[in-house]
């Protein structure tokens, strides 16, 4: 799975997880699991990887429909 | 008996520890580390037992401070059984730190946490065939009110006394075959001087563990399997024929390693839990397969802006109509008010003909921005702004902007400066410059606020949607543009990947809706109010001085002649609009009410005046330079912040200008070619 998902991205620089665990046949946890070995072992940017935490924080963030971050002088 | 609890971060170890031990603790750094470990006594459930809470962790590795300080302890202090506690939501990165586990010992008992979350998400989770699957027990972890300790603790106490009886190893063949079991041979013949167990410790130097390394080398005849294991790594990747140099045979097998464990993962999940959110996924993906296609999706994006735009245009038109009268009744009723209180000449002269416009100018198309605001805050809570800004952000990766540059733009539709400061998670520093150049071509929601302020008085009707349209097309190609400039010339390198996490598709609800979009207008025309009257002021002053002037010799009548002549004649821009401009540095809002001060018309008249004194051409190229022209004050200081120091904040505020006045002219100049806006 893992050299999949390598594969995966040197094919295409930009997925969702969405859309890479359909293309590689896996769960979408099975996918971010794996996008965060790869990080830890050195094969990906740490970047990479927690770019896709940061959005999943916000994704899910309960405050997310009254975000002020979107406000003009707004803060996360 | 001593207990560890070991798992991910944030699956509910800590209030598995509270429930233990009644949230008697006593915390101690581990030792060279700032890391704490907390230790307490379980008495709740009749069993005395020692509990040791250890550092959230994803892997038994050497990689961060909680990894090691975990692996430690498991490796090289005393203790009777583990307690994997799994995040039954997230099964996925728990069983791959439980198969680590096992690789270690038999000793542990698998605690699901976070069972309700689990349901919520429709996962159903056969404890029973995946304890079997594992060769341990799998209980669920104890409720807050200390519901199931029993049962933990007397698994913990079974999983003590089993010595033996953990599944044999499953390990990746020919890795196996051709290193870790003749390596690990080799390592069982160190005696008890080996401090690991010898199948762990093979695949730990097959895949590169520093600290493994180093032990063995230590030990007597520790060097000649070092040695040995090289060796082996090399035969293997040479028939393997991975295509990795001989330096390369380490991270290879640290990859089959854990490719390896993934797979068992896989299996384990596919065998022991059910889901039932299936139908709601699979719409998700159907929807994106949509709104994400190559083609389609841009096409779609454009018509839901366009609808957007429409509907904040001709939704909010009657409304802005009443203002814009009650404006103009205000300005027909204030000279005789003013004179009955004796309000002198200078002041009567200063709040009509300065601050009524101005002020006008602004508030009469408050509800522009409230029906602007609602609209995007559908478009952001519908899930549908994320995958526009993808769209947009894959649209930049052809022209080489990447990075974790998806955030930052997202944000940066909001406010430039929090955008900004979101490129700081950015590791290379010639990426977060890239982004910190580019950003402020992106219409922040003051901008985008404005233009549409601007539109409606430039271009009433629909009409205003498909301009509104337009310019987001430009800043977007713009930005594209400016982008492969410096990527061509001072910032040249190779973006990262980028994996994103979109949100869910749902249904806005209406009261965070209508709260946020009251919030975003009172927010800005609050902020604008700090700048609105020393702004309709000065520029009143500046029409008005020196005092006696003829109209044609004030100072702003010889500023905006200067400004005209050097750079507005070129874009088909009279003086008046370039002071406009000129103002817009301070504030993007203040270019408003600049406008109805030196047009002397506030409300919808202001419209009107724009429309008798400007060509729709002109009026167009105006927008254009105004969205892409210079950040604001608060903007380029935090561009000094980011990019530490001025050169690059000049470099990129001094580029924006060049470029906009660039993109104006073109755009003046093409919609003269085609006889378009005449």
């Amino acid at each position: 799975m893992l050299r999949e998902i390598e594969a995966a991205l040197a094919r295409r620089r930009s997925w969702t997880i969405g859309e890479l665990a359909r293309a590689l046949g896996i769960e979408p946890a099975l996918a971010r699991a794996g996008i965060e070995t790869l990080a830890r072992l050195g094969r990906l940017s740490r970047e990479t990887w927690q770019g896709a935490e940061a959005d999943a924080a916000c994704g899910a963030c309960p405050l997310r429909a009254s975000c002020r971050a979107a406000a003009p002088g707004g803060r996360c | 008996m001593r207990v560890a609890l070991v798992g991910n971060p944030n699956v509910g170890k800590t209030t598995l520890f509270n429930a233990l031990t009644g949230a008697h603790r006593d915390v101690a750094n581990w030792p060279g580390t700032t890391v704490g470990l907390a230790t307490g006594m379980a008495r709740r459930a009749g069993l005395p037992a020692e509990i040791v809470d250890l550092p959230g962790t994803y892997a038994i590795g050497a990689s961060s401070e909680e990894e090691r300080v975990t692996r430690d302890f498991v490796l090289r202090e005393p203790w009777d059984a583990i307690v994997a506690v799994v995040d039954a939501s997230r099964l996925e990165r728990g069983l791959y730190l439980v198969l680590e586990l096992l690789s270690l010992t038999p000793r542990v008992v698998v605690a699901l946490s976070m069972a309700d979350v689990a349901r919520r998400a429709g996962l159903r989770i056969d404890a029973v065939a995946l304890g079997r699957a594992l060769g341990v027990e799998v209980v669920p972890a104890p409720g807050t009110r200390g519901q199931g300790l029993g049962a933990l603790l007397e698994a913990a106490r079974d999983a003590a006394r089993r010595t033996a009886g953990a599944p044999p190893a499953d390990l990746p063949q020919p890795l196996a075959r051709d290193v870790l079991l003749p390596l690990a041979d080799r390592l069982r013949a160190l005696g008890p001087d080996l401090p690991y167990p010898a199948l762990w410790a093979a695949q730990a130097m097959a895949g590169g563990d520093h600290d493994v390394l180093r032990t063995v080398r230590g030990l007597p005849g520790g060097a000649g399997i070092a040695a040995f294991a090289q060796e082996l790594g090399r035969a293997w990747v040479a028939q393997a024929g991975a295509g990795v140099g001989d330096a390369g045979w380490q991270e290879e097998a640290a990859l089959t390693l854990a490719d390896h464990r993934y797979a068992r993962v896989a299996a384990l999940i596919a065998a022991c839990v059910r889901g039932t959110a299936g139908h709601r996924r699979r719409l998700q993906a159907r929807l994106d397969d949509l709104f994400l296609h190559p083609v389609l999706g841009y096409a779609l994006m454009g018509a839901i802006f366009g609808a957007a735009f429409w509907l904040t245009f001709s939704a909010s038109a009657p409304a802005t109509a009443y203002i814009g009268q009650a404006i103009a009744a205000l300005g027909r009723a204030g000279p005789g008010f003013l004179r009955a209180i004796g309000a002198p000449p200078l002041l009567r002269g200063l709040l009509l003909d300065g601050v009524l416009p101005g002020v006008g100018a602004v508030v009469a198309f408050a509800p522009y921005l409230a029906a602007f605001f609602l609209v995007y805050g559908i478009l952001q809570d519908s899930g549908y702004l994320a995958r526009a800004s993808l769209l947009a952000d894959r649209f930049l990766q052809a022209i080489g902007l990447h990075g974790k540059g998806f955030f930052a733009l997202v944000s940066a539709y909001g406010c430039n400066v929090p955008a900004l400061s979101a490129t700081r998670a950015i590791e290379s520093p010639r990426e977060r410059l890239l982004l910190n150049l580019v950003i402020p071509f992106i219409p922040c929601s003051a901008r985008l606020g404005t233009m549409a302020l601007i539109t409606a008085a430039f271009f009433p009707g629909p009409t205003g949607a498909a301009v509104m349209v337009g310019l987001v097309a430009i800043s977007g190609v713009t930005l594209a543009g400016v982008t492969a400039l410096y990527r061509l010339t001072c910032l040249r390198a190779e973006a990262a990947p980028l994996v994103f996490e979109l949100p869910d598709y749902r249904w806005p609800a209406a009261g965070p809706l209508l709260g946020a979009a009251f919030h975003r207008v009172w927010g800005f025309l609050s902020r604008v109010a700090l700048y609105l009257l020393w702004a309709s002021a000065l520029i009143w002053a500046l029409l008005h001085l020196p005092v006696g002037a003829a109209p044609d010799a004030t100072w702003a009548a010889r500023l905006g002649r200067a400004l005209g002549w050097a750079v507005g004649r070129h874009l088909g821009l009279d003086g008046r609009l370039m002071l406009a401009l000129l103002f817009g540095f301070a504030a993007k809002e203040t270019t408003l009410s600049s406008l109805g001060v030196l047009f002397g018309a506030g409300g919808t008249a202001l419209g009107r005046q724009l429309a008798l004194a400007l060509t729709p051409r002109a009026a167009f190229t105006f927008l254009v330079v105004y969205m892409l022209y210079v950040p604001c004050i608060a903007t380029l200081v935090q561009m000094r912040r980011e990019s530490g120091g001025w050169t690059y904040a000049a470099l990129g505020a001094g580029v924006q200008v060049a470029v906009a006045l660039a993109v104006g002219l073109g755009v003046a100049h093409a919609l003269l070619w085609f006889g378009v806006l005449g």
